[in-house]
Parts: C-alpha cells; sequence; structure tokens
C-alpha cells in the first residue's frame, strides 16, 4: 500500500532501500546524538530489515489513519532498540519529520523507550517477550473475523530467553496463524553479552521448525535484497504454518565501536564519532 | 439452592455470544459444565489456550485491540499472579490509550480451594490487583451476582478482575442486588451499633452470625462489598457515618502498605501524597514526570502547607 515507485521497480529497488536505509541509520545516529538516552545498538540492527518492511509494500501501511482497519498489524516487541522507527515513521508520514528534533525532550511524543503514543505503534513495549502473544491474538482475531490483514512482529533474539515467546510460538503453531510473520532481529548480544554465551538459542531456525513454524534465515541481515526474497519467500508461501523471518544481523551496523563490543547493547555512542560517521550531514 | 458463580456467569455470557458475535472467552485449559456448553456452540469464539496464563493475557490484549469483548477464565491465583506482567503491560498501561474491553475471571477466591494448600489458596490477588491503575476489582459473594456483573462487565470498556468462588454456595440472604452494580456494595443488615464490611466468602460469614449479634444485644450494619478498589466511596461513607466503629473482614491479607499503618497511627491526621491511578507517559525529566503524577516539589510545598494550615 502506497509504496514509491522506486521501491517497488525491479531494477531501482534494491538500490532505493538501500540507500533509504542509510538515510535511516544516519537519521539514528543523529537521533542519538541529540538524545544520549536511546539504546542505539539494537537500534541499529534492525535498521534494514523495517526499511524493507515499511517501504517495500511488504506491509499495508496506513499513515494517514495509523489505525485504519485495513493496516497489516505492526508490532515491535523489541521496543527498546527500535529508535530507528522514528525517521522510518516520520518519512513514511505518521508524523512530522521535525519531531525528531524533539525525541526525549520535554513535551514530545518521541521517548527513549517508544509508546503507543506514537502513530504508527500499537502496543507497549519498553518489557520483553509480550509481542508475540499480542500479535498471536490480532492474528487470531483477524481471521476470527474473516479479515484478511496480517500481524507482523519484530523481536530480538534476547527477548526469546523470556518464556512467554514460547507460549505464543507453540500457540501459534498449535492454531496454524498462518496469517503472523514473525521477525528475529538476531543481532546476536543482549545485555551482558553474547546470546550464545548467555542461553544459547542455536540453531533457531531448527527450533522454530520444530515448534511447527515455517521459517526463512536471511544470512546477512543488512542486505535488503536478501531481506525481500525473505519476506517473498516465506509471504507466498501456501503453507498454514505462521512464519518467522531470521535476519542474522550486527549489533550496532555501522559503528565500529559498538560492532566489536559484546556490551554494546548498553554502550552510547560520543557525539565524535557520530560526526566522524556522519560527516557533515551530522551536525544538524 | 447452592450453585457455584461460575455456573451463573457463564450461562449469562451464553447468552451474550448468542446475542453478540464480538464476545470471546479464553480459557487456560479450565473448564466447568457451562464451558462445555459454550464451546460447543461457539468454536470459534472459544479459545483454550492452553496451561499458559502469560500467553492467555496477551492473547486477550490482541483479541481487545481487535475490537472484541473478552472474558479470559482460569484458577484466580494463576490469572492475576502467574502473569501479572501480563495484566500490567498489555492491559492496565496499554488499556490507557487503547480502548479494550478485558474481564479476567478467577475462580477460587481465598482459601475456596481448601485442601489443595497454598498454591491454590488466593489471597494476595485483592492487594495486587488493586495496585494496578485502569483496573477495577469486583470480588463477588454469590451466585445471584454473577450475572448482574456478567452483563456489566461486557458493557463497560476497560479491564476488570471479578474473583470468584470456587465452590456452590446459598446465597448469602435474600436482601438482593439492587443498586450493586451503582454503588459497588450493598447493606445486609442495616444496624447502627458497629459495622462490618465484608467481602467474597466472609460476607457469608457476618451475615451468618447475626444471631449471635443479636443474641448479645448487637444490631450490626452488615455491609457486602463487591466493587473492592472502586466503590462508590460517597455512598459508602454516607452509610458508614450512622456508627460507631466499622470492621473490615475479607479472605485476604490486609493491606501491609506505609500508607494504611500511618492511617491507623494518626487516627484521622494523615495526608498522603503519592503517584496517581494512572500510567505516566509524559517525556521529560524526573522533575517534570513528578508534576504530571502529583508529587513535584512545588504540589508538596502547597500541600504541606495546607495541612499546616489547617492546624490554625
Amino acid at each position: 500500500m502506497n509504496a514509491r515507485a522506486e521501491f517497488l521497480n525491479p531494477a531501482t529497488r534494491a538500490q532505493a532501500l538501500a540507500d533509504k536505509a542509510r538515510w535511516v541509520r544516519e537519521q539514528t545516529l543523529a537521533i542519538h546524538r541529540r538524545a544520549p538516552e536511546t539504546r542505539v545498538a539494537s537500534s541499529l540492527s534492525a535498521v534494514e530489515l523495517l526499511t524493507v518492511l515499511y517501504y517495500s509494500g511488504i506491509a499495508r501501511i496506513t499513515p494517514e489513519e495509523p489505525l485504519h482497519a485495513d493496516r497489516d498489524r505492526i508490532i515491535i516487541s523489541k521496543g527498546h532498540g527500535s529508535i530507528c522507527m522514528y525517521p522510518i515513521l516520520a518519512d513514511r508520514g505518521y508524523f512530522p519529520l521535525a519531531a525528531l528534533e524533539t525525541v526525549c525532550k520535554p513535551g514530545s511524543f518521541l521517548g527513549g523507550i517508544p509508546d503507543p503514543i506514537i502513530p504508527g505503534y500499537e502496543t507497549i513495549n519498553g518489557s520483553l517477550g509480550h509481542g508475540l502473544g499480542v500479535g498471536s491474538g490480532t492474528a487470531l482475531a483477524l481471521r476470527t473475523k474473516g479479515k484478511a490483514q496480517r500481524t507482523f512482529v519484530l523481536l530480538g533474539d534476547g527477548e526469546l530467553n523470556e518464556g512467554a515467546v514460547w507460549e505464543a510460538v507453540m500457540f501459534a503453531a498449535h492454531h496454524q496463524l498462518k496469517n503472523l510473520i514473525a521477525m528475529v532481529d538476531c543481532n546476536g548480544r543482549q545485555m551482558l553479552g553474547y546470546t550464545e554465551n548467555v542461553v544459547n538459542l542455536n540453531p533457531l531456525d531448527a527450533k522454530f521448525a520444530a515448534f511447527g513454524w515455517q521459517t526463512h534465515t536471511v544470512e546477512d541481515g543488512h542486505d535488503v535484497a536478501q531481506l525481500l526474497a525473505g519476506f517473498d519467500a516465506l509471504l507466498s508461501s501456501d503453507s498454514p504454518k505462521p512464519k518467522v523471518l531470521i535476519a542474522n544481523t550486527l549489533k550496532g551496523k555501522g559503528v565500529a565501536s559498538l560492532e566489536s563490543s559484546p556490551l554494546a547493547h548498553v554502550m552510547g555512542v560520543g557525539r565524535a564519532e557520530i560526526d566522524a560517521i556522519l560527516g557533515d550531514g551530522g551536525a544538524q | 439452592m447452592k450453585t457455584t458463580m461460575r455456573d451463573t456467569f457463564l450461562a449469562t455470557v451464553l447468552e451474550e455470544m448468542r446475542a453478540s458475535p464480538d464476545v470471546v472467552l479464553l480459557s487456560a485449559d479450565f473448564g466447568a459444565p457451562a464451558i462445555d456448553a459454550i464451546r460447543a456452540e461457539f468454536p470459534d469464539r472459544f479459545v483454550n489456550v492452553g496451561i499458559a496464563e502469560q500467553n492467555l493475557i496477551n492473547l486477550a490484549t490482541g483479541f481487545a485491540l481487535e475490537g472484541f469483548r473478552v472474558i479470559g477464565y482460569a484458577i484466580a491465583p494463576f490469572i492475576t499472579m502467574r502473569c501479572f506482567e501480563q495484566i500490567r503491560v498489555s492491559l492496565a498501561i496499554l488499556s490507557q490509550l487503547r480502548p479494550m474491553n478485558v474481564t479476567l475471571v478467577g475462580v477460587g477466591a481465598g482459601f475456596s480451594y481448601d485442601v489443595s494448600g497454598p498454591t491454590h489458596h488466593c489471597i494476595e490477588d485483592l492487594a495486587v490487583m488493586s495496585a494496578l491503575p485502569n483496573l477495577s476489582v469486583y470480588s463477588l459473594s454469590d451466585h445471584t451476582q454473577a450475572p448482574l456483573f456478567a452483563k456489566h462487565c461486557l458493557a463497560t470498556p476497560g479491564i476488570k478482575y471479578l474473583r470468584f468462588d470456587a465452590k456452590p454456595h446459598e446465597p448469602v440472604c435474600d436482601a438482593g442486588n439492587d443498586g450493586l452494580i451503582e454503588r459497588g456494595f450493598r447493606v445486609l443488615n442495616a444496624g447502627r451499633d458497629l459495622a462490618v464490611v465484608s467481602t467474597g466468602y466472609m460476607s457469608h460469614v457476618a451475615f451468618g452470625l447475626l444471631p449471635e449479634l443479636r443474641a448479645e444485644g448487637i444490631d450490626p450494619l452488615l455491609i457486602d462489598l463487591v466493587a473492592y478498589n472502586c466503590v462508590d466511596t460517597a455512598a459508602l461513607e454516607a452509610e458508614l457515618a450512622h456508627v460507631p466503629r466499622t470492621l473490615l473482614l475479607q479472605e485476604a491479607v490486609l493491606d501491609r502498605s506505609i500508607e494504611n499503618t500511618l492511617r491507623r497511627m494518626a487516627g484521622g491526621k494523615l495526608e498522603a501524597m503519592g503517584v496517581g491511578d494512572r500510567y505516566i507517559f509524559e517525556i521529560g525529566a524526573r522533575d517534570q514526570i513528578h508534576d504530571a503524577a502529583g508529587i513535584g516539589r512545588a504540589q508538596v510545598l502547597d500541600r504541606i502547607l495546607q495541612h499546616h494550615a489547617a492546624l490554625a
């Protein structure tokens, strides 16, 4: 719904999405420069995933009326790490771009952790492990009403430590919620270190498959062509199973100090480093 | 005749489901004969989510966001405390921003699962559920009230918790339930010597003691409190104005908050300032959030000065 031409034309699509993702990453860093309270590393790993979802026409969005009945439901369960949604939502028309200057400032509606006071957000996010259950509810409710809209849920891999996620994984498979699409931002790190050293989830695709889900793993979750192919493989399927796109990503993608640190989740990025990355465009 | 709250409640829910296609019932693998009738007639609107109360709450949230009126049904300690975080986040907080109609029904109030031990004794639910903003707690005393609250909860947006006894009982008395929905309590005996405010099964106990009390020459005011955290306080205060002392009687832990302790010590001279009954979405520094919550520095100063002026 309302995807612009350059994002739909096969000849220009991948480059246009990559360019847009670069802009989203720069804007996310610029927000973090103004609002160091924001969790930046986990917001940078899902940039391409969310850019593809919101710009390529995969998700039906209705920025002019965010809660329009015809929209696909997009639940951002890893709420802390979704500051990159702010430039995406603003650019797609949910609210003015100028609002990006106000993040975490008194009176703003854009806080350190997004809530549904922000147009485009469906649920409360700051607490992990709830989104897939709520999304299973919206998916089953939509099916019960005979509606075609789908529910997308963005999860972090660290979030999969939460047991309630797996209650939903089992439920969605049992009820064959084929209109439910989970997306795991598999950035490999949680607060205190590498996910595989905290509670090892590997092999994650085999786990979801064993629970009755259709899986697709994107080896490079920063490659928009791979992401497009992954969504296409899942969404064109006739399988009655719920679907999961597992995107292998890099926490803090684009910032050397974050990319290399096991503790990136709690790290900020200094102004000088952001300025060096952004060049002249960052001094805003 | 002896009947359970759940049977009269679910019979009314079945009628409502027949009348309205937007009512759904989610159970955490917890049944009743009336459930069998509902799931046979409405297989698409009855969902057994399995032994998974956390997921039940999140599923209820999803259904409610899509415009369904949802009833969640499970054993009382598990549908309140097993999934308290889900209730807090997905229902109490989210319902402040998005319209939702969810009624949680917990069966097994107090010690009604008597021989099952502490895991099934539900004595903390009134305290913890009452602590949540945007959530109304109703502690019913008999099965005649359950159909009234089935209709009331389905007709009223928001998040509700209904606390049901697990055992079949006779009605507490023949006082009827006039005004119960509006006021949140009913008068079982209109004496004036002292008041007993009871809730749930303890209203049976209080009313049952009436002969002994009268034999002692005491004619009590007996109040059956149902709207546990949302009673019409003016109406209740007006009733209690006629009696010199009041005894609270509940099959649940008492409020151990320091506010309650100080209130007892201060004998009516306590002013309490705390966070209001809503979540704060306003963005700002801590001082600004305090202002929004009603505990800002200037607000505290004003209150202290008012408190002091009242001494004069």
